[in-house]
């Protein structure tokens, strides 16, 4: 600590031309990205700090539709981090967009949903980037590249408060020691009150609390060797999940109103030590990491008001990563060849305990009813429930221990002829999976016609499941310059990991509890349905490949700049890894690869500014459906794939003026519009939710030593639903965040 | 197979700590595979394949005898474990065994089931036959299903 003081202290070096890379970076973001986004073969959307700051984007949920044909509903809790890009996408699991922060992958989607404090820029790259980056890339990758402190000098620091009783605080100080150590610290703290009542007992679903802490250090350690260390650590308390019941009689959504506890606690720690080794020859990357995380959710999982059951799911979870980039300087490539290769592996274990707590209404509806019904009333001697448990709650005890390896190599060559650029990649991916469960009930069940006691009925469920794969994916792309323009072509293979179900555990023993009661009297179904097993519960990749025509351009000519691209793409899919939930009234929800499927669709997106005038537009259509999709009871082809946006739209405007005085230097005046949709809600197409426009506006007046910062979103206060699912048989919405009002000053020395 | 009797007896021994109501059978308890017919509304209801666990008291005087997984009318949506205890046996002089009973409460469902009454049974049980008819009497509808059961090892 002592030494982390004493470099914030020591006097920072003045390099007044560094701070323009907070505005319009022009430094390399990324070890893996060895080429110039104008060269690049592959839609990229760029969202520099200056635009971040302006829109008050404080996570990566806030992208949605800024970037085309991407949707990350705010929904839930921070650990709902369910993204949807090109029409593909999933609640649970393994996300479709890879999310990388200073070129360290995030491992768990549980912390995808991060403060992006001092985040420089957000670059995110559509469509499968599966060569460099392997697993989670299948639709694309999210790179975050933070301030660092050998780029930029200085002190910044800002407070915000806003609708929702929002308080922010921030500081950041970013400094160089003459022996050449660069060092930049940010702290950030923020609180909410939230936006949604719990109507059961009148208290606020959402409250927030969170603290973010980066600390980055690098310094070139010799001539030929530069070294970082990027420490970032994050904190979070938080309610959520305010779900609202639909209540088909009145076709309407009653308020939300549960009775027990829903919360949310994260901590994560993830420290990276990233060295590069440049030679004549060759420069070689290295970046190794750690990542913690420790979270704890707590959930009324029947969202109402009765007792019916709860989750408490505590996650501990610890993943190594590594990885190589070796890519080669002037002896080692040519004008026409150029090239890069890489290593990546990495290990997590991730010990959990998600232990479900049924309650007495749980009981009656979801273990003896069931039971009940199908007990004949010659056999229930006239009682309308013979099966009784003596309990009025018990648990279902889950524990789980998932270790995950994977290994992989890559390769992409760069050839360049005249005015082509053509790319050939190809990445060898392995992954393995083990998982040990156990899950355990005990209850005092009685017969009542027949037995004169209780009897202690304990079911227990332990194993061990593994399963292993290998992904060949490969890329090929040309580029074609005109000038100004360049038009494009890419076919490329992307995945999604596999894993097993955790969820669905606790459906297991209450099936097994439930027929082993059953058993134990001498009772059996006729037909006792499918039941699930372990065996069952481990998913496949889900696999895709893209295939994409595009085209960009970027003029400046005088005070005039215009930068626009516009891509259509075709996407198969197979495997695709859809959530169930199992018929009737179970309580889980489960990953499944449900057949075949496709997308089709276009991107564009375009920048045009003159002076302080600015005007950027992005606009996504998709049409993503399933090919082959029978889930036994229904056949689903040909429909489109549920809670994707067909439609997403971002259109921002605005005008900077400059003053010509001592005290205030600009103000900058911006309105924006976005709009998703439409989104259907369900396997069969009977649930959508129309396009749904939101506008915005936003404001930043800049004095000498500081900006005072006004954002409106939602301005018009529009009502919409952000999310829907069905659980316990009962149907349930979110509805999206109303009209917020957020004002900040920010100083930055 | 060949020590059957001596099997069942030692089960019966293993588990005679059991307390009544407890059957002296088990699930390692061999059992007899064969065809169940229960006349219902004046038509016979065949089932094949059904199992039927018989073990001995200590004193072999009595045996214990448990239908596995059987229906008494076809619209029954379950099947039920149904035991008929402490039915007096007699040896005979060929090896096998006789037994009879009339008047028995089954157990059923964790307990005496007294929706139902066994009358009238009459069987015999050798090492790889087990033979018998009852009547199952519901006490309630006050419906008698004459029942035969014919099985083997």
């Amino acid at each position: 600590m002592t030494t982390i003081i004493s470099l914030l202290l020591a006097s920072p070096i003045q390099e007044e031309e560094l701070k323009d890379t907070l505005s319009y970076s022009f430094v390399e973001s990324s070890a893996k990205q060895s080429l110039p986004l104008e060269r690049l073969a592959s839609p990229v959307s760029v969202v520099y700090l200056d635009e971040l700051e302006e829109r008050m984007i404080d996570s990566p949920k806030k992208l949605s539709a800024i970037v085309p044909n991407l949707h990350i509903p705010d929904y839930g809790s921070a650990m709902t981090s369910t993204i949807y890009l090109r029409g593909f996408g999933s609640r649970m699991e393994n996300p479709v967009l890879g999310l990388y922060v200073d070129d360290v992958p995030v491992l768990n989607k549980n912390a995808y949903d991060i403060d992006m404090l001092d985040i420089r820029r957000a670059d995110l790259f559509r469509g499968p980037q599966g060569t460099l980056y392997g697993r989670n890339s299948m639709c694309g990758v999210l790179s975050l590249s933070t301030i660092s402190p050998s780029s930029y000098h200085g002190v910044r620091t800002g407070v915000e408060f806003g609708s929702g009783g929002l308080a922010v605080a921030r500081t950041s100080v970013f400094t160089s020691r003459p022996d050449g150590l660069s060092s930049g610290l940010s702290i950030g703290l923020r609180h909410s009150d939230g936006f949604y009542r719990n109507s059961y007992d009148g208290q606020m679903c959402d409250p927030s609390e969170s603290l973010s802490l980066r600390l980055r250090l690098e310094k070139r350690l010799r001539p030929d060797l530069y070294f970082e260390n990027i420490l970032s650590a994050g904190a979070l308390s938080q309610g959520g999940w305010p779900y609202r019941l639909y209540d088909p009689q009145t076709s309407s959504l009653l308020e939300t109103s549960y009775n027990d506890k829903c919360a949310y606690k994260r901590l994560t720690v993830t420290d990276a030590v990233k060295l590069r080794l440049d030679s004549d020859r060759f420069s070689l990357n290295s970046i190794s990491a750690f990542q913690l995380l420790f979270d704890r959710m707590d959930m009324d999982q029947d969202f109402t008001d009765r007792s019916m059951f709860t989750l408490a799911q505590i996650q501990r979870e610890g993943a190594l990563t590594q990885e190589l980039v070796l890519r080669p300087k002037e002896e080692w490539k040519s004008e026409v060849w150029d090239w890069q290769s890489g290593f990546f592996t990495f290990w997590k274990y991730n010990r959990m305990s998600a232990p479900v707590n049924f309650k007495q209404d749980g009981i009656n509806d979801l273990i003896l009813g069931n039971a009940n019904a199908s007990i004949p009333e010659d056999v229930s001697g006239g009682l309308d429930a013979p099966l009784a448990i003596r309990e009025s709650n018990f648990m279902i005890g889950s524990e789980f221990g998932i270790s995950t390896f994977g290994a992989a190599l890559y390769h992409e060559s760069y050839f360049t002829l005249d005015r082509w650029l053509l790319t050939a990649g190809l990445r060898l991916d392995y992954e393995g999976n083990m998982m040990n469960y156990c899950s355990d009930a005990a209850v005092h069940y009685r017969f009542l016609p027949t037995m004169a006691d209780w009897k202690r009925f304990e079911t227990l469920y332990e194993g061990k499941v593994s399963d292993h794969y290998f992904e060949l994916l490969p890329k090929f792309s040309a580029l074609y310059n005109i000038g100004d323009a360049r038009v494009f072509a890419v076919v490329s293979k992307g995945y999604r990991s596999g894993g097993f179900n955790t969820q669905i555990f606790s459906d297991i023993l209450q099936n097994m509890m439930m027929n082993g009661m059953m058993a134990d009297l001498g009772v059996y179904l006729d037909d006792p349905g499918t039941a699930v097993t372990a065996d069952d519960t481990a998913y496949r990749p889900e696999k895709s490949w893209n295939f994409e025509l595009g085209a960009g351009t970027d003029l400046s000519r005088g005070d005039h700049r215009f930068s626009g691209s516009a891509s259509v793409f075709y996407i198969l899919c197979r495997d695709q890894q859809i959530t169930l939930f199992p018929p009737g009234k179970s309580t889980g929800r489960m990953m499944a690869n449900v057949g075949r499927s496709r997308s089709i669709g276009a991107e564009a997106s375009a920048l045009y500014e003159y002076k302080g005038l600015s005007f950027s537009a992005s606009y996504g259509y998709t049409d993503a459906r399933f090919l082959s999709y029978d889930d036994g009871n229904h056949d689903y082809s040909g429909n489109r794939i549920p809670y994707s946006p067909a439609h997403t739209l971002n259109a921002r405007t605005g005008y900077s003026f400059t003053f010509d005085s001592s005290a205030v230097r600009s103000l900058s005046l911006n309105a924006d519009c976005s709009a998703v949709g439409n989104i259907w809600w369900d396997e069969a197409n009977t649930l959508k939710e129309p396009v749904v426009f939101q506008i915005g506006a936003d404001m930043v007046l800049d004095f000498r030593l500081l900006d005072f910062r006004v954002r409106f979103d939602n301005l018009l206060d529009e009502d919409f639903n952000v999310f829907y699912f069905k659980s316990v048989g009962n149907s349930f919405f979110q509805r999206g965040k109303p009209f917020r009002l957020t004002a900040g000053i920010s100083i930055e020395i | 197979m060949k020590n059957i009797f001596v099997f069942l007896a030692s089960a019966f021994v293993l588990f005679c700590s059991c307390e009544k109501p407890d059957t002296d059978i088990t699930v390692d308890t061999p059992k007899f595979s064969g065809d169940m017919t229960v006349v219902y509304e004046g038509e016979d209801f065949d089932q094949s394949g059904i199992q039927v666990q018989v073990a001995f008291n200590d004193e072999k005087t009595a045996v214990d005898i448990k239908l596995l997984k059987v229906k008494f009318v076809p619209a029954m949506p379950i099947r039920i474990d149904v035991t008929i205890m402490d039915v007096p046996v007699m040896e005979m002089t060929d090896g096998g065994w006789t037994f009879s009973a009339d008047g028995i409460t089954p157990w059923a469902l964790g307990g005496p089931y007294d929706t139902f009454r066994v009358d009238d049974l009459h069987g015999s049980l050798t090492e790889e036959t087990l033979e018998f008819s009852l009547g199952f009497y519901n006490t309630k509808k006050q419906q008698n299903y004459p029942t035969a059961y014919s099985g083997s090892m």
